[in-house]
């Protein structure tokens, strides 16, 4: 079980190595698309890749409400606790 | 004196020129459209369908944009327009100033799509016009990239705005990257065109009312075919290719604009 900053930690390589995302700016409260410049096609690579690490495909629905990193964690948690 | 007659004149005239506009969808949707469908259902489209209904909205809005001309509310000039006639399917990569920017293009270019909003396709003027051209509905999924992808490789010739809406004036261009990874997917042409309003009218916070000083000009400069292929490589992720071409498309059309504007300042 990863608790919430490991999960942090994973996304933000995740992010570098999917969209070439800054690191140092994957913060709790970045937003997706404003602060890191994620797009909608961005965003079904990214279930795409939660996918394959946690091994559960994250609820469609959970995931449209998604704005910030910490909402990524949180759903990323969530699935894992499942 | 004058310049105030000349003022309420053009103000008119734009006025009648939006009312023109959508007449002349509703006559093209209600007269000439039914008329194009009979003829295609005896002779048969040869190559790309919709191209019969396309080619139609073409030389309606040449007439619009010389109309809009001869009655005095703007001056055009287009340079390089030759290299819109090729018969090889392109993507035409444009910015954005003004609401006039997609019927100036289409009056430049024969036969083409475009991506228009939802809202267009119930519109009770443009609606049968917009469907009866194959237009791509952009209803704000994903599924319009594919569409785009798809109406290129099936030979149409393809209109994007990459800043997905009109530019805010004084402001940096900002591009989405949809038209990066229709211009990657597909592999067509990309042909870049460059757009200038002066004085600035017809922007999205622009009323139809709010008519400039003078005349304004338009100007369209159209590039060469870009060369992307070495900046495509297959092997990447989709969304590393975007955001480099997207970031090369800004640079060019940034760059562009600012000759334009040096130009300007200096005639």
């Amino acid at each position: 079980m990863q608790n919430q900053d490991e999960i942090l930690e994973q996304l933000k390589q995740v992010l570098e190595e999917l969209f070439e995302v800054d690191p140092a700016k994957v913060k709790p409260e970045a937003h997706l698309y404003e602060d890191l410049d994620l797009d909608s096609i961005d965003a079904v690579d990214l279930v795409i890749k939660l996918k394959e690490i946690t091994g559960k495909m994250a609820n469609p629905e959970e995931f449209k409400s998604v704005r910030t990193v910490s909402d990524v964690v949180n759903v990323v948690h969530n699935l894992m606790q499942k | 004196m004058r310049s105030r007659i000349f003022y309420v004149w053009r103000l008119i005239a734009t006025g009648w020129c939006f009312l023109s506009f959508s007449l002349g969808g509703l006559i093209l949707a209600v007269l000439v459209f039914p008329l194009i469908n009979l003829v295609n259902l005896f002779i048969p489209e040869s190559k790309v369908k919709y191209h019969r209904a396309q080619e139609v909205i073409h030389h309606a809005f040449r007439f619009f944009m010389w109309q809009m001309r001869v009655l005095g509310i703007m001056k055009m000039d287009v340079i390089g327009a030759d290299k819109l006639d090729s018969d090889k399917p392109k993507l035409i990569l444009a910015n954005h100033p003004t609401l006039v920017d997609v019927v100036m293009l289409i009056s430049l270019i024969k036969h083409t799509n475009c991506v228009v909003k939802k809202a267009v396709f119930r519109d009770p003027f443009m609606g049968g016009v917009v469907k009866a051209a194959g237009y791509i509905n952009n209803d704000g999924t994903d599924a319009i990239i594919d569409q785009c992808v798809a109406a290129l490789k099936s030979g149409d010739n393809l209109i994007i705005f990459p800043e997905g809406t009109r530019s805010v004036p004084g402001q940096d261009l900002k591009f989405q990257r949809g038209a990066a990874h229709i211009a990657a997917r597909s592999g067509v042409d990309v042909i870049p065109v460059t757009i200038t309003c002066d004085p600035p009218t017809l922007s999205k916070a622009d009323k139809w009312y709010h008519i400039p000083s003078r005349p304004f000009h338009l100007t369209a400069e159209v590039g060469d075919a870009m060369d992307i292929s070495n900046l495509i490589d297959s092997n990447e992720p989709p969304a590393i290719v975007s955001r480099r071409l997207t970031k090369y498309l800004l640079d060019y059309f940034t760059q562009r604009l600012n000759q334009f504007g040096l130009a300007r300042a200096r005639a």
